[in-house]
C-alpha cells in the first residue's frame, strides 16, 4: 500500500494559506452551502452563492483556444527519399524471419520497414533496412555510410503526408554484436534508424561482417 | 432510469461463445519468453503511471477547487503534496536520496507556481499570472536538465522541456476553461492532461530500465503486454478519479456536473473499446452496458443522499451488489476462468466501498478522510488493471508477444565486395559471358 504523508510542506503551506486567506469570505459561503447537502432544494441559492464565490467565471462561456495535446504524426511509410545520397525508393513492410532476423525487402532497390516496430514519426524506434549491394552490384543503401549529421531524410506515408527526419549520428557494429534491443527498442524520441550491411564480405561467415546504423530523429513542427 | 437499464442488461444472456475470438491458435512453441505484465520493469512503469497521472488529476482538481473557493481546497492540495512525496520516494529509490530531495524541491516549486497562477486569476492580476508562467518556464528548463543528466541523456532535455510545456499548458488550459465556464473543454483538458502523463511515464520508466538493466532483471518497460496494463491503468484509474469528482459535483449541484459525467461516459467508451479490441464488439457492448449501469447506481446513491432518502441509497447499494455479481461472472467467463468471479466480486466490493466512503466523507465534510480515501481509491484501480491485464495476456499470449528481432537484417549479397569467393567469381564470369554475348549480338546487328 501507499505511504501517506499528509503533512503539507512548509512552503506549500504558506502559499496555500495565502490563497485560502485571499478567498476567505468566498470559501466561507461555499462551505455553508456544503452543509446543506440537498442539491435540489438549494439549486437556486447555491447558484447565487456561486456567482459570488467564483472568480471571473461566466456561466457557460467558451474557451476558444484548441485543446493542446500530443498529436500523432506517425505514418505508414511508403516512400523514402534521401537527396544527399540520391535515394528515392519504395518501402516494403517486413517482419521477423524464422531465425529471428529482421526481414529484408524482396526487391534490392526497395527498403524494408520493420512493421511490428514503431511507425515513422511515432515515439520509439522505427527501423528501415536496405541492401548495400545485390549479387551483381550496388543496391539502394550502397552510399548510406556517406550520410552525415544534419542530412535530411523524407518519409512519405500512404496518404501522401511527408515527414522529415534529420541524421543525428551513425555506428558500425559487428553483425552479431549489435545492441539489437537498443536499436529496435522503445525510446521517448521519435527515432528512425536506417540499417544496411557493411564491412568485409566473407561468404563462409554469412556475408558482410558488420552492420551500419544511421540514427535520425523527426524534425519537429514543420508545416 | 438506471434501474431500467439494469434490467435491460440482465436480459442480455452472457454468451460464452461470443467472448472467445475465433481463428486464434494458441501456439505453444514460442521463440520468445511468454509476455508478462508483472516484470520488474512493468511494475516500475505502473508505479510511475499511478503517481504521475494522479499528479495531473489532483493538480487539475485542486486548481478547480481553488477557483471555486471550495472548502476542501486545502485537503485537495494536501493530497497533491502527498503525491509529490510518493513520487520523490520513487525517484529516490532509483537515483538515491539526494536526487529524490532535489526532485521534490523542484516539483513542489512548480506546483507553487500553479498556485500563483490561480491566485493571480482570483485577484484578476495579469502580471501575477504572467510571472507564474515565466517561473514555470524556468522550472521547465531546470527540471528537464535534471532529468536529462539523471537518465544519462536517455531522455533529452529539449524533448522533455517540450513535454513539460504541454503539461503546463494543459493544466492552465483546464483551469482557464473552467474559470470561463467552458466545462466541456475543462474536462476534455483534464482527460488530456491525465493522458499526457502516461506518455511521460512510458518514456521515464523505459529510460530508467535501460539505464539500470540489472536492477530490473533485464526486463523492458515497453512491451505489448506492458502497454495493455498501462492502458488499463489509465482508463480504470481515470474512471475512479472522474467518478469521485462527478459524485461531489452531483451533491453540490455544481454547474460542471453534467460535463463531469460526460467525461466519465467518454472514459467508459474508451474502456469498452479496449475490451472490444480483445474480446470483440459484442463483448465490448455488453461490458459498456454493465459498466454504465453501475455508474447509474452511483448516481442513484448521490441523489438518495441529496434527498436524504435512506431507502433510495439502500436500493442503489443493492443494485451495485447485483452489478458486482454479474460483472464478475462476465469477466470470469470472458477470461475462461483466469479471473475468479468470487475474488473479483470482493475486489469490486472494495472499489464500491472506496467510492462510497470517499463520497460519504465529503458529504460529512471530513475532507482529510475524503482525500485519503480518494488517493486509496485511485491507487486501488492499478491493482485491478494488473489482474485484468494479466488474465488477458495469459489468455492471448500471441496477441501480446513482443516482436523484437534477435539479429540484424541481412542486407547485402556481396555484389560490391572485394571477395574472392568462388561464387562471386562464378557470378562475374556469368556476367562477363552475358555481357560479351550482348556485345556480339550488338556487333552482329550492326
Amino acid at each position: 500500500m501507499k505511504r501517506y504523508h499528509l503533512s503539507i510542506q512548509i512552503l506549500m503551506g504558506v502559499i496555500l494559506t495565502l490563497l485560502v486567506a485571499c478567498g476567505g469570505t468566498d470559501s466561507q459561503v461555499v462551505s455553508d452551502t456544503a452543509e446543506q447537502v440537498s442539491a435540489k432544494e438549494n439549486d437556486q441559492s447555491s447558484e447565487n452563492v456561486r456567482e459570488e464565490a467564483t472568480m471571473q467565471k461566466k456561466k457557460q462561456g467558451t474557451y476558444a483556444d484548441p485543446i493542446i495535446k500530443d498529436e500523432d504524426v506517425s505514418v505508414s511509410p511508403k516512400r523514402l527519399q534521401i537527396p544527399a545520397i540520391d535515394v528515392d525508393t519504395d518501402i516494403e513492410n517486413v517482419g521477423l524471419l524464422d531465425n529471428g532476423q529482421m526481414g529484408v525487402p524482396e526487391q534490392v532497390e526497395n527498403v524494408g520497414w520493420f512493421e511490428p516496430g514503431a511507425k515513422p514519426g511515432a515515439r520509439g524506434s522505427s527501423v528501415l533496412a536496405g541492401h548495400v549491394d545485390s549479387k551483381t552490384g550496388p543496391a539502394v543503401f550502397y552510399n548510406l555510410q556517406k550520410l552525415k549529421k544534419g542530412d535530411e531524410i523524407f518519409v512519405t506515408g500512404e496518404s501522401g503526408e511527408r515527414l522529415t527526419f534529420v541524421v543525428t549520428g551513425k555506428d558500425v557494429f559487428p553483425q552479431y554484436e549489435a545492441p539489437v534491443e537498443d536499436i529496435f527498442g522503445y525510446t521517448a524520441r521519435r527515432s528512425l534508424k536506417l540499417i544496411t550491411c557493411t564491412g568485409e564480405f566473407i561468404r563462409s561467415k554469412g556475408g558482410h561482417q558488420d552492420r551500419l546504423v544511421v540514427y535520425t530523429e523527426l524534425k519537429q513542427s514543420e508545416s | 432510469m438506471n434501474m431500467n437499464m439494469k434490467n435491460a442488461f440482465l436480459a442480455v444472456p452472457l454468451s460464452v461463445s461470443l467472448l472467445i475470438p475465433t481463428g486464434l491458435n494458441v501456439v505453444s512453441a514460442e521463440d520468445h519468453a511468454k509476455p508478462s505484465v508483472t516484470t520488474e520493469a512493468v511494475e516500475l512503469r505502473s508505479t510511475l503511471d499511478n503517481l504521475l497521472s494522479e499528479h495531473a488529476y489532483l493538480a487539475v482538481e485542486t486548481m478547480r477547487k481553488g477557483a471555486e473557493g471550495a472548502p476542501d481546497f486545502k485537503e485537495a492540495a494536501g493530497a497533491l503534496s502527498a503525491n509529490t512525496e510518493d513520487l520523490a520516494g520513487a525517484i529516490s529509490s532509483v537515483y538515491g536520496e539526494e536526487a529524490g530531495e532535489k526532485f521534490s524541491k523542484m516539483w513542489t516549486s512548480h506546483i507553487g507556481f500553479f498556485v500563483d497562477y490561480v491566485k493571480g486569476t482570483a485577484e484578476n492580476d495579469e502580471e501575477k499570472k504572467q510571472n507564474a508562467l515565466d517561473e514555470l518556464s524556468q522550472y521547465r528548463q531546470d527540471f528537464s536538465q535534471f532529468l536529462e543528466s539523471a537518465t544519462g541523456e536517455r531522455l533529452e532535455a529539449d524533448a522533455l522541456a517540450e513535454g513539460l510545456q504541454m503539461h503546463v499548458n494543459q493544466l492552465i488550459g483546464a483551469f482557464d476553461s473552467y474559470v470561463v465556464g467552458d466545462y466541456a473543454k475543462a474536462y476534455e483538458y483534464e482527460r488530456e492532461a491525465i493522458n499526457h502523463m502516461y506518455g511521460v511515464s512510458k518514456g521515464l520508466s523505459s529510460a530508467i530500465v535501460n539505464q539500470f538493466p540489472d536492477k530490473f532483471n533485464n526486463t523492458k518497460a515497453v512491451t505489448p503486454a506492458a502497454d495493455l496494463r498501462s492502458n488499463l491503468n489509465h482508463l480504470l484509474s481515470e474512471h475512479a478519479g472522474l467518478a469521485m469528482m462527478a459524485m461531489q459535483n452531483g451533491i453540490e449541484g455544481s454547474e460542471d456536473f453534467k460535463a463531469s459525467t460526460e467525461a466519465l461516459a467518454a472514459n467508459t467508451d474508451d474502456l469498452a473499446a479496449a475490451i472490444s479490441s480483445i474480446y470483440g464488439e459484442e463483448a465490448g457492448q455488453q461490458f459498456e452496458k454493465m459498466w454504465t449501469g453501475h455508474i447509474g447506481d452511483f448516481v442513484t446513491y448521490v441523489q438518495g443522499t441529496a434527498k436524504d432518502d435512506a431507502a433510495q441509497k439502500e436500493k442503489a447499494m443493492e443494485a451495485l451488489k447485483n452489478y458486482r455479481a454479474d460483472f464478475s461472472q462476465f469477466l470470469e467467463t470472458a477470461t475462461e476462468g483466469r479471473l475468479d468471479a468470487d475474488t473479483l466480486s470482493g475486489n469490486l466490493q472494495q472499489h464500491v466501498d472506496h467510492l462510497i466512503n470517499t463520497f460519504d466523507s465529503y458529504v460529512e465534510e471530513d475532507y482529510a478522510a475524503t482525500y485519503e480515501q480518494l488517493r486509496e481509491s485511485y491507487a486501488h484501480m492499478f491493482g485491478a488493471s494488473k489482474a485484468l491485464s494479466g488474465a488477458f495476456v495469459s489468455q492471448f499470449p500471441d496477441k501480446f508477444a513482443m516482436e523484437m528481432p534477435s539479429e540484424m537484417p541481412d542486407t547485402g549479397m556481396g555484389g560490391t565486395a572485394d571477395s574472392n569467393s568462388d561464387l562471386w567469381i562464378f557470378a562475374s564470369i556469368l556476367a562477363l559471358i552475358s555481357a560479351s554475348a550482348l556485345f556480339y549480338r550488338k556487333q552482329a546487328k550492326q
